[in-house]
């Protein structure tokens, strides 16, 4: 059983992908409303991989990125970027993969463990 | 009369069009400049003469490289003597800016070239600024799409609990309705800023027209335990009726929404020098000077996890700016962190009209008295 962390401000978009993570891929899913929020979680929860919405108010999703690749317990949790903007690959170094928003929620599951190697 | 019909002296036309003119000789020095030619690249007109004109104003491409004059199209042009046309061609200014021109060069019977230049910068803003606008408004109506795609793409999906679907419908339903809110916003504010909305003005109370501002956000009040106070003076006025409520009502609807629970909105009316004005106060956690600032641009909202105040389509005030300024008013916006907001909406009225009906008066003074059959 996997556990993904959702970090996200919208909170219609953290349902859907709840139900997309939990129902359709058969995962677990915690969930956090802002970046900070989603660090504490993370300590809390050890998820087995974390996605980030990158537009969010504050602490936006590189930031928050960077903020997990800082944080010497968190640092190695694989990282996926949720954003509408085509990303520039300088970010590559930062997080392990980028889904494309809007996301397929039929897919979800199949994409993040596409993008992270994950036997399925 | 006669001297009413005698034709413009040519070069008086040259040297007064709006348009940039120069012209180079075959050796590359300009010949003469008119005065918009020196104001787009910062010279006296008369000190261009003389000068080398690649040498002054085009030396470096758009990039900072050099621009050797063998490789300008201007070199080309006089010797093949064919025109040429640069659109969209930086410029370099004598205080070293660029400016971005579009350039013609055609050849003079008499040899060298006269060569056109007007500044393209206005047009190119106003082209960026309808790209970031079309970019904004794929952004706002995407996002809500997005969740109501989302939502009846797994409406289907078998193992769900009933909570879960009924949670996806009302994301569904809800996005949906913020998506119409949407379309409607957007299509009225082009269709106000376009001037293509004519204002239907009729006399009304003070009184009357706060008590219908606040009858249509009731409603919201009640729901969000915020109470409305009507302060209004004994001024009546012209104006679009439906217009101006609708303006009242965007703003009191915004004052409920940032309300405390139990706080207090006023809508107070008062007679300003040559206007009315009309206040709408809250008791909000206000704006900082700097978000102050952008309240008014286009799908601005501050960074919020307050649903409620997301909710909206950020056009509102945009919207309600443009339609006073459509009345020869405006919305200003005064605020404290934390001491509230206020914003007050200026409807100029002519003096007498505060007492008596423009319309009516001219009907009544005006209009020959025509005899009336009945009498």
């Amino acid at each position: 059983m996997r556990r993904i962390l959702l970090i996200d401000d919208e909170p219609d978009i953290r349902a859907i992908a709840r139900v997309a993570i939990e129902v359709v891929a058969g995962w677990e899913c915690v969930e956090a409303d802002s970046g900070l929020a989603g660090l504490e979680v993370a300590l809390d929860t050890r998820p087995d991989a974390v996605l980030i919405d990158v537009m969010m108010p504050g602490l936006d999703g590189i930031g928050t990125a960077s903020a997990f690749r800082a944080d010497k317990d968190l640092r190695d949790l694989p990282l996926i970027l949720l954003t509408a903007m085509s990303m520039d690959d300088h970010h590559e170094w930062l997080v392990d993969g980028v889904l494309a928003k809007p996301f397929d929620p039929m897919t979800l599951g199949k994409d993040i463990a596409r993008i992270l190697r994950w036997d399925t | 009369m006669t001297d009413a019909l005698r034709p413009a002296d040519p070069s008086d036309i040259i040297a007064s069009v709006p348009l940039g003119i120069i012209t180079m000789e075959p050796s590359g020095l300009i010949g003469f400049a008119n005065r918009a030619a020196g104001d787009i690249l910062d010279w006296n007109a008369e000190d261009l003469v003389g000068r080398n004109l690649h040498e002054t104003a085009h030396y470096r491409r758009a990039d900072g490289t050099a621009y050797p004059f063998a490789l300008c199209p201007h070199a080309a042009a006089l010797n093949d003597r064919k025109p040429r046309t640069l659109d969209r061609e930086t410029l370099w200014r004598r205080d070293g800016t660029s400016v971005i021109c579009d350039v013609t060069a055609s050849a003079l019977d008499g040899g060298g070239l006269a060569i056109t230049l007007r500044d393209a910068s206005a047009r190119l803003e106003l082209a960026r600024a309808q790209e970031e606008f079309v970019g904004m408004v794929s952004h706002e109506l995407r996002t809500p799409l997005a969740s109501l795609l989302g939502a009846l793409t797994l409406i289907d999906v078998e193992g769900m609990g009933t909570d879960q679907r009924e949670s996806l419908i009302g994301i569904a339903q809800r996005n949906a309705k913020r998506l119409a809110r949407l379309v409607d916003d957007i299509l009225d504010l082009e269709k106000v800023r376009a001037g293509a909305v004519s204002l239907t003005r009729e006399e009304m109370t003070a009184q009357s027209l706060s008590e219908s501002a606040i009858d249509a956000v009731a409603g919201t009040a009640l729901a969000h335990d915020v109470s409305l106070i009507i302060d209004a003076d004994g001024s009546s006025f012209w104006a679009d009726r439906l217009r101006l409520e609708q303006v009242l009502t965007n703003l009191l609807d915004n004052a409920i929404k940032h309300s405390p629970k139990g706080g207090k909105v006023t809508l107070r009316v008062r007679k300003g020098p040559a206007s009315v004005l009309m206040d709408v106060i809250d008791e909000g956690p206000g704006l900082a000077p700097e978000q102050l600032k952008r309240v008014f641009d286009r799908f601005w909202q501050e960074d919020s996890s307050n649903q409620r105040v997301r909710q909206g389509s950020g056009l509102g005030l945009t919207i309600s700016q443009a339609i006073m300024e459509l009345h020869g008013g405006a919305i200003t916006g005064s605020s404290e962190v934390g001491k509230g907001m206020c914003f007050t909406v200026r409807l100029p009225v002519r003096a007498q009209d505060l007492k008596v009906p423009v319309d009516l008066r001219s009907q009544k003074g005006g209009a020959p008295h025509a005899t009336n059959p009945v009498d």
